[in-house]
């Protein structure tokens, strides 16, 4: 008896020593899948493409639905911001430096979803999608994940790079073009702002775009409309006005909202004035203190609106019976501080993020046309096709059709100034014409021109430790 | 149970219950072993050592304590967890942490899995249980623990009754703790000048409203606050966030046995009140060790113990998070003296509903900062129950070979909750967040062994064969709720308008085979060979087999005919050497793979990229060398003195990528680092005379890291501020920094070197950097290697006196060789609003000639004192010497069974007594990184809590 038990044990130890052990440690992730499998198959290659949107709106962690959006009013003289460095106040103060936290963070943000739209780009030839999908999809997908690159580097260029307008050949940023997998492929010289410019036109292509589809009216993916947009937007940086406008009647089958609120919270995508906005859900939203929310709105106390020295102290531009001002702006608070209500829902952050609406294209080109010796017309009609929507003209202080010259020029700046508060067009604006950053309220003086180290932002000293290349 | 102090350098310890005495022996792998013959490097520290210490965890006991053993203690957050490092920095992204053994089986360590607090993993064992701990450090003792084994092994033994003596014991401590030290803050008076200057300075007047409109209390930058009695406010942070804290541990045992069966019962309470508020850690425990003879060739055993470790914070920075504005050492700091946290009634002083301190205007226009007090209102807290449980069976087939089954299992269940209150900070964005996050995780190790032992005339041999299969996973759900509906309650289980769910899930395994033949002739000559082959799920496809090994001998002269007669002086001599080649398998489950993870975008279905992998992912291997010696001298000195030099290959390194790649970093096999060094311990019995004895230990360890080789194309690698820099020919993890040359006498400018060593100064004005002459600079600052982070030298010195029942006890501990950049003097001197420390007022500039150590203030100036870039300036030294601990005891004996106990001890003690350096922070010793970036960002001292010094009270009876 002892013995067979001791044998018994013993025959037990060598079975365990014999044991396979092959399967034992193979560990797959649970919850994962592999390129192989994703790209051979239709829907989770258009999960994928819908991975390379989710990295440019937030999942990176807060990227166009948050810091690279308000980062541009915070530059800008309309919005107040009083925090602290953590919600860019050295932004607003016009003194980022290379070590300055959002400085860092937009710069990562930019280049990993362009490389993530670089992957996926690539991606769609080397699984030979085509076969899965056809011909037309794979050119659809990949115009679009390129046109997602496009903007990124359009955020780029009006942080990094001295304007177009004033040095063609300025040192923007690197361009990024091919998927990054390996290390090794840290050094990228800056391109200049001509060649950022001329990959951005190249990115945006609105023929192959005319037929993407979308949930939410199309709004929430890349369109023709959408293309045709950041085109357009960059022809004016480059002051090509003719190219500008040429883009901008392309874009048809778009009209005005009629109730200028109809743009903002959840759900803003049923109207024809929405031409690209990022959707939010509970399961997808803005990182803590970094949502629009979170910067502009009264609860949030990080910015509010310069009715000292910003658009709202014109008179013109803060009218009472404006809807802009009636509706979209609170009272004032015990301090007297008014705020934007475009962005009110601080708690969820549900409100989505207009990128394009047809009301820019109109503002874009009266704009365009009012640097032309005879567009003066055009850019009239257009302006007041914006104004008109939020104030009858009985109770407008402002006769739009008697504006001339440089007064007419001006009123469209104002315009925009007024109806795109909040909405991350102003600092682009300003840079875009490099005009000079000036704030002067009882908080802040500051007078920062194009000669200044401080009108772009510096790469970051992270960026510069890697990339030995970049002033090459 | 007593353990005998001997003057050894290893411990007594009775594992095996069928020899009546034996001889010393060491724990090693899979074995024990005579301290004469063996051939590997291994230090013991015995139970005593360890002894009437207060710490809830053994780690940081272990600082000083041996040779080669680096622990250093973060900061004195209740229940943090201490780090420790055998012979060096093992790894750059790998883990450097030892793999720690509990009576034969591997546990968990590390920072438990946490989300925004952390707890020590390695709390959960009661040091009152350890009998001793091993510490394996060359590859000789590590091999067999094969790619487990490049940080070194500690091995844990806990206590086993004996037979024939039933024991009951009670041990208990109880201690107050306070800061070691804490900053000299500027007071209201002081603050409200100095900050008005700077203002006049930067504006001409201090007439002037810096930021956020009206302000009720006078019409300067800064005015003084007053109650409503009209009394100037003067707030003292530090007496708000410091306070002295409770530290108590109670264990009571009973150990016994018969000739076949002995056990060892225990139970124990801890409870450590931190010095912050709301800092707290408990524990609860119980523990049985029982084995058995159950018949002449079968024994059997178990060990179990079950905890439950509560780590409580309210301090946001716990983390290591160095930046964290409300981390409460910050807010201690930075806080300006003429604000009030509290209303007079007693609520927060708070505005826009707890987001910022002060109710409308308040006497600082500028701030928009959180009421750091108000952080009470919120709570992190993490419960862990936890059971580590092994048993064995073995037999013995034939004479001398014995087969052995062990399984061994760790399991933990981490309960998190951290609620955010709406009244304060980032809660009060959420209008109330609660984050609820239930971790399972399980390890498993199975091991088989046989050991066959023979000897021959003089020839002895000791075989063992083995196989392990080794298992470890988690299953990690968490919850998130915001916006609270209810803002009465406190808490995730109040009602939230959205709730938010996830988790995650992971295992890895392990299969290993190993072989070991001890050999020794006349314990004269001793040779022994180790082999492990190790199979790991979590790399490469074709990566995942590797082989360690290790090849060691020793000579012990004493025992030469030849050298009798020298040993009426040299009691024993033995010279020792060891070469072999072991892993590192700390790294991620799935790192080797790339895959995509859920997402969703516009309410549809999205795959993002989750992980790019590498899939030849292989092992890290470190080829160690150890050439040695030990002595014993008159029979009461020992010494012991080794040189080791370690190398290790094919680092796994999450290789940093310029950020322009859009990828942050890649797993993958690359580089290469060395340690090097010298261990020395020398002990001895002074006096040994029958009422008085002297016994003293002294070690002294040398430890010079540097990285031989990095990444294809990757000249140097930086740290997480990018304030350190990591390249080839250099100890890891460099300072990295602006070079600047003080203050300009003339001007009360800093001094900034440009990258061709420009001499220019920096205006705050105009926010640019100026030459000499007055023109604009127009060249390049860079920064500049600044420093070795890591010391280069540490060790401890221990002494205990008895006479009679008495005994003192004293233990001086000491590091150095290394630098620390001391950032909190940026932040204590900031231009901002920011309070500053006292002497700022004194030492900054106010006329040409002055020899200043801070600029000329102009407000709103972050770059002259170094908060905008670290500055060369603010770099120190890190040498330390360190009174660890110093104790005075009474120990009453009966000799008679009639009285209640049989001996009684009572002893006080002080830990942390003081310490003697140059550095002029909180403490050397603090780090302020916890990442997994640490080991490349040492050195970097910021916002962290000082230390603690604990007096305690203590008493143990046996019955």
């Amino acid at each position: 008896m002892k013995n067979i038990v001791k044998y018994l044990l013993v025959a037990l130890v060598a079975v365990v020593l014999n044991a396979c052990s092959k399967e034992f440690i193979q560990k797959d992730r649970p919850y994962t899948m592999t390129e192989s499998v994703i790209f051979s198959d239709a829907d989770y290659i258009e999960s994928a493409l819908l991975g390379c949107y989710d990295v440019f709106k937030s999942s990176n962690p807060s990227f166009m639905s948050g810091l690279a959006y308000v980062v541009f009013d915070v530059r800008g003289d309309d919005v107040v911001n009083v925090s602290n460095p953590v919600t860019m106040q050295e932004t607003y103060e016009m003194t980022v430096l290379g070590t300055s936290l959002e400085n860092g963070r937009i710069w990562n943000y930019a280049y990993s979803t362009i490389n993530t739209c670089n992957i996926f780009i690539e991606n769609l030839e080397k699984y030979n999608c085509a076969e899965v999908i056809g011909e037309a999809k794979v050119a659809q997908y990949a115009a679009e994940a390129k046109f997602l690159r496009a903007y990124s580097l359009y955020v780029l260029a009006n942080l990094y790079s001295q304007p177009y307008s004033i040095n063609p050949n300025a040192k923007a940023v690197p361009l990024r073009t091919t998927a990054l997998l390996s290390s090794g492929n840290n050094n990228c010289p800056a391109a200049t702002i001509s060649a950022v410019y001329q990959q951005i036109l190249d990115d945006c292509t609105p023929g192959v775009l005319a037929n993407a589809p979308g949930t939410y009216n199309g709004v929430t993916r890349a369109s023709a409309a959408a293309a045709h947009m950041l085109r357009m937007r960059v022809y004016m940086a480059m002051s090509d006005w003719d190219k500008a406008i040429t883009e901008g009647n392309a874009i048809t089958g778009y009209s005005l909202a009629q109730d200028v609120t109809d743009l903002y919270g959840e759900d803003t995508y049923n109207n024809k004035e929405m031409i690209f906005a990022l959707p939010m859900s509970t399961q997808d939203k803005p990182n803590t203190q970094m949502s629009a929310a979170e910067y502009f709105s009264k609860d949030a106390t990080v910015s509010w609106l310069d009715t000292e020295a910003g658009i709202l102290s014109n008179a013109d531009y803060s009218l009472a019976a404006d809807q802009r001002i009636s509706k979209l702006i609170s009272a004032p608070d015990g301090s007297g501080y008014v705020y934007s209500l475009k962005f009110v829902d601080k708690a969820q952050k549900l409100d989505w993020i207009p990128i394009f609406r047809y009301a820019e294209t109109k503002l874009n080109l009266a704009e365009c046309y009012a640097n032309k010796a005879d567009g003066a017309t055009n850019a009239k009609k257009n302006l007041k096709d914006v104004r008109s929507r939020s104030i009858a003209a009985a109770d407008d202080s402002i006769d739009v059709d008697g504006l001339t010259g440089g007064n007419l020029t001006t009123a469209i700046y104002n315009e925009r100034r007024l109806e795109f508060i909040c909405e991350g067009l102003r600092g682009i604006d300003i840079i875009r014409r490099g005009e000079t950053f000036s704030k002067h309220n009882s908080l802040v003086d500051v007078e920062v021109a194009p000669t200044s180290n401080y009108y772009t932002w510096p790469i970051p000293d992270s960026e510069k430790n890697y990339n030995k290349t970049l002033y090459e | 149970m007593e353990i005998p102090v001997d003057g050894q350098l290893s411990v007594n310890c009775e594992l095996s219950p069928d020899a009546e005495y034996l001889d010393d022996v060491v724990v090693i792998a899979y074995g024990t072993q005579s301290a004469r013959t063996v051939t590997a490097a291994v230090s013991s520290v015995k139970a005593e050592a360890l002894k009437d210490a207060p710490n809830v965890s053994f780690d940081s006991m272990l600082q000083g304590q041996a040779a080669g053993v680096q622990v250093s203690t973060p900061n004195a957050g209740a229940g943090s967890q201490a780090k420790v490092l055998i012979r060096g920095v093992s790894s750059i992204s790998a883990g450097t942490d030892p793999l720690y053994i509990v009576d034969g089986v591997p546990i968990s360590t590390g920072v438990v899995n946490a989300s925004y607090i952390e707890a020590n993993a390695l709390s959960d064992i009661n040091p009152a249980d350890i009998l001793s701990i091993d510490v394996l450090k060359d590859a000789a003792a590590t091999a067999l623990y094969g790619s487990r084994a490049a940080s070194g092994v500690i091995i844990i033994t806990t206590k086993q009754g004996r037979k024939g003596e039933t024991k009951v014991t009670y041990d208990m401590n109880i201690g107050v703790t306070q800061p070691t030290k804490l900053y000299k803050m500027m007071d209201a008076e002081t603050y409200y000048t100095y900050k008005n200057q700077a203002v006049k300075n930067a504006y001409g007047t201090d007439e002037r409203v810096i930021s956020g409109g009206a302000n009720p209390y006078g019409n300067k930058a800064f005015n003084y606050m007053t109650d409503s009695a009209g009394n100037i406010i003067r707030t003292n942070w530090n007496d708000l966030v410091y306070k002295n804290g409770l530290v108590q541990n109670h264990t009571v045992a009973i150990s016994g046995g018969s000739d076949k069966t002995q056990y060892y019962i225990s139970a124990n309470y801890s409870n450590n009140d931190g010095i912050i508020i709301g800092d707290s850690y408990k524990r609860y425990g119980i523990k049985a060790n029982v084995s058995s003879q159950v018949n002449s060739w079968l024994k059997v055993g178990l060990s179990a113990q079950y905890s439950r470790g509560d780590t409580r914070v309210i301090d946001s920075s716990r983390g290591g998070s160095v930046f964290s504005a409300a981390g409460l050492p910050r807010v201690a700091m930075i806080m300006p003296p003429i604000l009030t946290p509290y209303n007079e009634d007693g609520s927060y002083y708070v505005m826009n509903g707890g987001q910022y301190i002060g109710v409308g205007g308040i006497s600082i226009s500028s701030l928009s900062y959180p009421n750091g007090m108000a952080q009470k209102e919120s709570f992190n807290a993490i419960v862990t129950d936890r059971v580590i449980a092994s048993g064995f069976a073995q037999v013995e087939v034939v004479k001398n070979l014995f087969l052995k089954t062990q399984f061994g299992a760790d399991y933990m269940v981490e309960n998190e909750e951290t609620f955010w209150s709406p009244i304060y900070g980032q809660g009060a964005g959420n209008n109330g967040y609660a984050w609820r996050t239930m971790d399972n995780a399980l390890s498993w190790t199975w091991t088989n062994t046989a050991n066959y032992n023979v000897a021959f005339k003089n020839n002895s041999f000791d075989f063992l064969l083995g196989m392990e299969a080794y298992y470890d996973s988690y299953a990690y759900d968490w919850i998130n709720a915001s916006d609270i509906l209810n803002k009465a309650y406190k808490g995730f289980r109040a009602g939230y308008v959205t709730n938010d769910a996830g988790g995650s899930e992971g295992a890895k395994s392990m299969v290993s085979y190993f072989a070991r033949v001890n050999y020794d002739y006349k314990s004269r000559y001793m040779v022994s060979a180790n082999f492990r082959r190790d199979g790991l799920s979590a790399l490469g496809e074709n990566n995942k087999w590797g082989n360690f090994w290790g090849i060691s001998a020793a000579w012990r002269i004493s025992e030469e005919p030849f050298f009798a007669p020298a040993r009426n002086v040299v009691d024993e001599l033995k010279l020792k050497a060891s070469y072999g080649v072991v892993g590192n398998s700390e790294i991620g489950y799935y790192n080797a793979q790339t895959y995509y993870g859920d997402a969703v975008y516009g309410g549809k279905a999205a795959l993002g990229l989750a992980n790019i992998g590498d899939a030849s992912l292989a092992w890290e291997s470190s080829s160690k060398y150890d050439v040695g010696l030990n002595a014993s001298l008159f029979n009461r000195i020992n010494v012991e003195l080794d040189w080791y030099y370690t190398k290790t290959n094919n680092l796994v390194m999450a290789v940093p990528q310029g950020p322009s790649t859009g990828i942050g970093s890649l797993v993958t096999n690359t580089g290469a680092m060395q340690n090097t060094g010298v261990e020395f311990t020398i002990g001895a019995d002074v006096i040994r005379t029958k009422n008085f004895t002297w016994n003293t230990n002294f070690n002294i360890t040398t430890s010079h890291n540097k990285v031989l080789e990095l990444a294809e194309g990757v000249t140097e690698i930086y740290g997480e501020s990018d304030a350190n820099i990591t390249m080839p020919g250099y100890s890891v993890g460099q300072l990295y920094v602006y070079p600047t040359g003080g203050i300009d006498p003339a001007t009360g400018r800093r001094i900034f070197y440009g990258s061709e060593g420009e001499w220019t100064t920096y205006d705050p004005y105009s926010r640019s950097w100026y030459l000499a002459d007055g023109t604009e600079f127009q060249g390049n600052l860079a920064q500049v290697r600044a420093g070795n982070t890591l010391p280069t030298w540490f060790g401890g010195w221990t002494n205990s006196f008895k006479y009679k029942g008495f005994d003192f006890n004293f233990m001086l501990q000491y590091s150095g060789g290394n630098w620390i950049l001391n950032a909190m003097t940026a932040t204590g001197s900031d231009n901002r609003w920011w309070n500053n420390f006292a002497e700022v007022a004194e030492k900054s500039w106010k006329q040409p000639g002055d020899k200043a150590k801070y600029a000329f203030p102009v407000y709103g100036d972050n770059v002259s004192n170094g908060s905008a870039y670290d500055i060369s300036d603010w770099i120190e030294k890190g040498d330390y010497l360190r009174l660890k601990s110093v104790s005075f005891g009474y120990t009453y004996k009966t000799k008679t069974k009639k009285n209640l106990f049989n001996s009684i001890r009572a002893y006080v003690q002080v830990q942390n007594a003081f310490v003697l350096t140059a550095f002029t922070g909180l403490d050397p010793e603090i780090t302020s990184s916890y990442t997994s970036q640490a080991v490349l960002s040492g050195g970097y001292y910021k916002n962290t809590l000082p230390q603690a010094r604990t007096f305690t009270l203590g008493v143990q009876l046996t019955f």
